[in-house]
């Protein structure tokens, strides 16, 4: 067994248990929804196999337990409790555990996995019956192997005194029914009136319509004793395949001359009149009612398997996708950041050299060529959110219920994309926030009802996107943010002077200080002061913000904005001396003029007064210290941020510019202000600039 | 088998004919006659089949037959009475339909199925 297929199944198990932790907790709110118990059923089942498959039969034994389980929940024979629902989430955690087990060679805990099978038993009704599933069942079946679904029309017509023969057709079409989706019609146009009426002869007939993985010689097994007393004939109408599927199914006409139950001279001529076809084959008695329902219950039953299909077929090339490891795909992203780099340059020349003509178009050819490809390259990372949402349900699930919490979570916007790296760094502060609603905000059910709240406490994740961000939106319906303790503790700890005034948005801010808790006790949650500062650490690695909002006694609102991606980004070029910098275009609103004379009215003061509102500036120039007098006319670059307009001023504003961000290495790691360097198309260095720090900075020093 | 159970009671307005325990291949000749009884009082026929449990397909022929018969005869022929027995075996052989046979020109096939009925 090579180690890549163990690896392919971990990978896969992974993404299954997954899926089925989501189909656990989905079902534990709708426990009627038989659908979600099949999801469940064949996520183990899947487990189960492909775990025997790859020799990992500690896995396959233990889901064989939980599986058999399912089936009688699926049979309807054992209902879904919230029992059910914490065994088998246990169990998944256990196949988890197992999985890591064999990754790192350590045993795994057998006296966990029988507990939890233990538990399972208990829940089965007779277990006596159920012949105690253990280790000793075997290896489990091979996985279905995937025989496409055929569909076959089949005609039985018994003879009349096929009653006589004890043969009950009534059984044989239960046979038929058991192989796969099916419909019957019986044909009834040889019925009689009662005075004619021989009641023991049969003058029924039935179409079939049967899609079935069980062969053809299943469908003839089950007519073995009566093909000497009856007229039977089997057709493949749809043999399964997916190119077929993508056309609709045979016209009712066709369908009838297929069948022998028209002629094709009799359509054509019936065609010759505009009429739906069914009612002139009617009204022409050509063929009778039964015949066309019978045929059009073909053309339906086809068309909703392929329809099916088709749909299948589209999820499975969703999952036939080439795994490819994340770090290919940063040297894709790092190889297009190159190519961008260089285009620019490429730019660059051909518009110094505009008399050669072929070069300008080009350099314009590669330049769309590499937006495609950037765009394409960067897409490649871009991966739903909603995996981690769905993570997040069981932890909302599993902390509410250590705390004797009701909180419910739901999600909206799950389908939101975002670079791989960010989601990545994103789960961490997500998990702090949920965390800390979980345990400061959402009151207990007794405080709820005594505060007039339903008894479940609700926390709302969404993600939309905005411009090139994402808004990340954590909204609980808990007690909210109690200003005066955050104030207190905020004196306590220094953090502020007690005399300070502060608006409430700014004590809002201040959860993010370091070491900063009013937890009164430390739970196993939270409450011990690392978290929300790691939060806003994270988040301004991201380059994202964060914002909280609140309301006493109605909840708190926490908005990450986070950019879609770190790799590559729009921004603004300028340049002050020789130097030059990037910052963010998403955050530049406006770029104005700014002459000596404007500077003198400030006072000292950088202040500059635009269209009638003062605007504060931070001379770049000044901070940076860069060497050099300024040009008599500069230019402000106006920012927005947190809500509030400030100004950089620089030399000029070059233009808009790609920016492939690089990181600045751990020399410069200390330097404040710089968040990252690009490579500009002549091959020098620019930085960029980080500008909500430059403002911190600028205010601090103020 | 001792004999079929049915009841045909003559009412002032209708026939009515409550069946009880099987319809099946034992017992059909026997209902057939006794159902020509009902067709022959010469009023709309009820027939109940709330009663019944146990049908195969020589019964569900004998219902549809009832029908036809009505149909030529021009007397109203209605079944009654819900039954899952009956139900189910007529899903099973595929008679429900949305449409009736070529007899049924007023729309009064017994496997018609309605929107707001599940199955007869």
């Amino acid at each position: 067994m090579s180690d890549a297929f163990a690896q392919a199944f971990k990978d896969e198990a992974r993404e299954l248990l997954a899926d089925l932790e989501e189909a656990l907790l989905e079902m534990e709110d709708n426990p009627a929804d038989l659908g979600l118990v099949g999801r469940v059923f064949r996520t183990m089942h899947t487990i189960k196999g492909s775990g025997a498959m790859f020799g990992f039969d500690d896995i396959a034994s233990f889901t064989h337990n939980v599986e058999t389980v399912y089936d009688l929940v699926r049979n309807g024979e054992l209902a879904v409790s919230k029992e059910l629902v914490n065994l088998s989430l246990a169990a998944r955690d256990r196949i988890l555990a197992m999985l890591e087990a064999a990754e790192s060679g350590a045993p795994a805990d057998v006296q966990r996995n029988e507990e939890v099978i233990r538990g399972f038993r208990a829940l089965v009704p007779d277990p006596g019956e159920e012949g105690a599933p253990t280790v000793a069942q075997g290896a489990p079946e091979k996985v279905e192997a995937a025989a496409p679904m055929v569909t076959y029309r089949i005609r039985f017509r018994p003879e009349p005194a096929i009653f006589n023969s004890g043969v009950n057709p009534l059984s044989l079409l239960r046979e038929l029914q058991e192989l796969g989706p099916c419909r019957v019609v019986a044909n009834t146009c040889d019925m009689r009136t009662l005075d004619a009426l021989d009641p023991e002869l049969c003058y029924l007939y039935w179409d079939v319509i049967l899609s079935t993985c069980a062969g053809r010689d299943a469908i003839d097994d089950v007519f073995i004793f009566v093909t000497d007393s009856c007229e039977l004939s089997v057709t493949v109408i749809d043999d399964g395949s997916v190119e077929e599927a993508a056309g609709g199914y045979k016209k009712l006409g066709e369908i009838l001359i297929e069948r022998g139950d028209l002629t094709p001279e009799q359509m054509d001529e019936l065609l010759g009149k505009q009429k739906k076809f069914g009612e002139l084959a009617l009204e022409a008695g050509l063929v009778n009612a039964a015949t066309i329902t019978s045929a059009l219950v073909e053309q339906q039953h086809v068309k909703e398997m392929r329809q099916e299909r088709q749909a299948q077929t589209q999820s499975q090339e969703a999952a036939s996708s080439i795994r490819v490891s994340a770090d290919k795909l940063d040297l894709l992203v790092n190889l297009v950041g190159e190519l961008v780099t260089v285009q620019a340059r490429l730019s660059l020349v051909a518009q110094e050299l505009k008399r050669h003509a072929e070069l300008v178009s080009v350099a314009e050819e590669v330049e769309r060529l590499t937006n495609d490809l950037r765009d394409n390259a960067l897409d490649i990372r871009m991966l739903p959110i909603g995996a981690t949402f769905s993570k997040f349900k069981r932890l909302v699930r599993d902390l509410s219920a250590e705390l004797g919490k009701e909180i419910e979570l739901t999600t909206e916007g799950a389908d939101t994309e975002l670079d791989k790296t960010v989601i990545e760094k994103l789960n961490d502060p997500l998990v702090h926030i949920i965390r800390n609603s979980i345990d400061h905000g959402v009151e207990t059910p007794e405080q709820r009802l005594a505060k007039g709240k339903p008894r479940s406490g609700t926390i709302h994740l969404a993600a939309v996107h905005s411009g090139d961000s994402v808004l990340i939106t954590i909204r609980d319906d808990g007690a909210g943010l109690n200003v005066d303790a955050i104030r207190a503790k905020a004196v306590e700890r220094k953090i502020i002077s007690a005399g300070a005034e502060l608006a409430d948005r700014e004590i809002w801010q201040l959860i993010f200080a370091p070491g900063f808790s009013t937890a009164a006790k430390v739970t196993s949650v939270s409450g011990r002061g690392v978290g929300m500062d790691v939060v806003k650490q994270a988040i301004e690695g991201l380059r994202g913000s964060i914002d909280v909002k609140s309301e006493p006694g109605r909840g708190t609102c926490i908005t990450l904005k986070i950019p879609l991606t770190l790799a590559i980004i729009e921004s603004l070029l300028v340049q002050i001396g020789k130097d030059r910098f990037v910052m963010p275009l998403a955050m530049v609103d406006e770029c104005i003029l700014l002459t000596e004379k404007e500077i003198e009215q400030g006072h000292g003061r950088d202040l500059l007064l635009v269209r009638e509102k003062l605007v504060p500036y931070i001379p770049l120039r000044k901070m940076f210290r860069i060497e050099g007098k300024a040009p008599p006319i500069q230019q402000v670059v106006i920012c927005q941020l947190e809500g509030k307009r400030v100004g950089l001023v620089v030399d000029w504003v070059i233009g808009e510019h790609q920016t492939v961000i690089k990181s600045l290495g751990r020399m410069y790691q200390q330097v404040e202000g710089m968040s990252g360097a690009t490579i500009l198309g002549d091959g020098s260095v620019a930085l960029i600039l980080d500008v909500p720090t430059i403002f911190k900075t600028a205010e601090g020093a103020a | 088998m001792d004999g079929a159970h049915v009841k045909v009671s003559k009412r002032k307005d209708r026939t009515l004919v409550t069946f009880s325990g099987e319809m099946t291949i034992a017992n059909v000749g026997e209902l057939r006659e006794r159902l020509l009884q009902a067709f022959a009082a010469g009023k709309p026929v009820e027939l109940s089949v709330a009663g019944l449990t146990d049908i195969d397909v020589t019964g569900l022929q004998l219902l549809c037959s009832c029908h036809r018969t009505s149909v030529a005869r021009g007397l109203p022929c209605t079944v009654t009475g819900r039954n899952e027995a009956l139900a189910a075996t007529a899903a099973v052989a595929g008679m429900p339909r949305l449409k009736g046979c070529v007899m049924d020109v007023d729309r009064t096939c017994v496997w018609h199925i309605d929107t707001d009925k599940v199955a007869v």
